[in-house]
């Protein structure tokens, strides 16, 4: 595990380079230019369903082909499903790995399709034993055909299982350590629960398995109907980056990135965005400091 | 034996091509292209001649609104007042739209002197060929054609005893053509300047393709110059890829089979 982990950072350059948390952003067609124009990027992250294998855009292979080390995120592995794991989507997500050279690879802890349904959504996983269980052997081979270090991702969502043996730590810590995998902490995701659920984001991030923490996701959100959405569509609510800086209070996470999906056009301004990211990490680095 | 006479052809037509390829000039080094500043402008002057420069001027008006085009005559209006410290060429181009609409096709004529002004600059920068070096091109070409053609024919004819007869028609006709095809428009530095700039513009093709962030006029200018108005087909300002587009028509003719043909300004 341990070496998986030295691996990522190794790949990370900046961090064991600098002694500082890498900055990343997620690569969209939209947002091509500014992360060209972006000097203060250290990583960048593709949603592997939204690149087509056989024509990977010009402007991600010039980026990789500057040595920017480019990670690659699932969304539809659907590794809490029932169902038998589908190999030809892990296939192609070691193929689109192994194009980009990427360090790592990433998955949500939830499923996205039943009885052939697809849902469009990421559904949480009741946490069970039973699920962990499905939950294990199919991260296992995932792990297995990617041959990379796989990351697992928690996900926000608006309704909870009833039938609950864990809390989402205690599930995460034991999900990990059963699958020797790392933890890739969306606090955007951990922020919207917190607002829907009522949990205790503190004593949450103080239980996770931080040890194996790979890099923390970070996005926007808006109200809607009393429920806080994780839309990736709006800037930076101050609430996550509190939660960014409490992290970075207790460790010195690898790398952060931020997330932004939609509503990109001229007002949208990355290095803003960015900027307020790296002021949240730098806060928590001084508390965690003491200075 | 035709054959041998159609052979001494064939291999008069390749050492013309050789020729022609060999007196352009061979690529130039990465680092000082690098250091070539060139104007979104320039680039498009040198990417896709006087036409490509107006369009990528046009489009970049359109985006900040100083501009109104109407493609169903293919006219363009200006809208507002551009500014003072704006580019000749922008400038040319929105006096030549004011106050009435003017066609698209006038406005490269109205601005004819600025765009000249941009062909003496990658000229001087050694980016275009000036006609004399182009038609010297030309007549080396013409030349090796000539010298090739008569040897050849001349070494058929002892071979086959028969007369040279129709071959001489195909020697007049080759020779003219390989004068008259004269050197590439664009240098060889040209040439590589223009492929670093649309590797390095990859971003901006993207971006802009899908009405991403960060895009300024200036980097619509470069995007249309480089790749041509199809780079805003997805974009607000689809409408205008049927108006910006050079008429491959009648463009060549003018200028000597360069400019709106995607080889690189007209000397």
């Amino acid at each position: 595990m341990w070496r998986m982990r030295r691996l990522w950072v190794r790949r990370m350059r900046v961090i064991a380079e600098r002694g500082r948390t890498a900055i990343g952003a997620g690569w969209r067609p939209e947002l091509a230019l500014v992360i060209d124009q972006n000097p203060a990027l250290d990583f960048l992250e593709v949603t592997a369903e939204n690149i087509d294998l056989a024509a990977v855009p010009a402007a991600l292979q010039l980026l990789r082909d500057r040595g920017l080390p480019i990670t690659v995120h699932g969304l539809s592995l659907s590794l809490g499903g029932t169902e038998p794991i589908n190999r030809g989507r892990i296939e192609r997500l070691r193929r689109l790995a192994e194009k980009l050279g990427a360090p790592l690879v990433s998955e949500h802890v939830a499923f996205v399709r039943a009885e052939g349904v697809e849902v469009g959504h990421l559904l949480p996983v009741p946490r069970t034993e039973v699920a962990m269980d499905l939950l294990a052997e199919n991260v296992g081979t995932v792990k297995r055909i990617i041959g990379r270090p796989l990351a697992l991702e928690n996900i926000a969502t608006f309704i909870e299982w009833g039938d609950g043996e864990l809390d989402e730590p205690a599930f995460f810590c034991e999900l990990l350590e059963r699958t020797d995998s790392l933890l890739l902490l969306d606090v955007s995701n951990l922020y919207a629960n917190c607002r829907n659920h009522g949990w205790d984001a503190n004593a949450y991030l103080r239980r996770m398995p931080l040890h194996r923490l790979a890099y923390v996701h970070i996005g926007g959100g808006v109200e809607r109907h009393g429920l806080y959405h994780d839309t990736h569509a709006h800037s930076l609510p101050e609430g996550a980056l509190n939660l960014l800086e409490e992290l970075c209070a207790i460790v010195r996470p690898p790398a952060v990135m931020l997330e932004r999906d939609d509503e990109i056009d001229q007002r949208f301004d990355l290095a803003l965005e960015l900027a307020r990211m790296r002021g949240a990490i730098e806060r928590g680095e001084h508390r965690r400091n003491g200075s | 034996m035709e054959w041998l006479f159609l052979a001494a052809g064939f291999l008069a037509i390749g050492a013309a091509f050789v020729t022609r390829r060999a007196a352009s000039g061979r690529s130039t080094d990465e680092g000082a292209l690098r250091a070539t500043q060139l104007h979104e402008y320039e680039a498009a002057y040198l990417a896709s001649g006087a036409e490509g420069a107006v369009g990528a001027a046009i489009g970049s008006l359109v985006y900040r609104g100083l501009l109104t085009a109407s493609p169903s005559d293919r006219t363009i209006t200006a809208a507002s007042a551009v500014p003072g410290m704006a580019p000749v060429l922008e400038r040319a181009i929105h006096a030549a739209a004011t106050p009435a609409p003017v066609r698209v096709g006038d406005v490269a004529r109205a601005v004819s002197l600025q765009t000249s002004m941009l062909k003496t600059s990658l000229v001087d920068r050694g980016l275009l060929r000036p006609l004399a070096d182009r038609l010297e091109i030309g007549a080396f070409a013409a030349m090796a054609f000539a010298i090739t053609f008569t040897a050849g024919t001349a070494l058929a004819t002892l071979i086959t005893g028969r007369p040279v007869g129709n071959a001489l028609v195909f020697f007049a006709v080759g020779v003219a053509a390989a004068f008259v095809a004269t050197g590439p428009p664009r240098t060889a530095a040209g040439n590589q300047l223009i492929k670093m700039l649309k590797h390095d513009s990859e971003p901006l093709k993207t971006a802009l393709a899908h009405s991403g962030a960060g895009i300024a006029a200036g980097d619509v200018a470069l995007a249309i110059g480089l790749y041509g108005g199809s780079v805003l087909e997805s974009t607000p300002l689809g409408y205008l890829v049927d108006l910006i587009r050079p008429r491959r028509d009648n463009s060549c003719g003018a200028c000597g089979g360069c400019g709106g043909c995607g080889c690189g300004g007209c000397a």
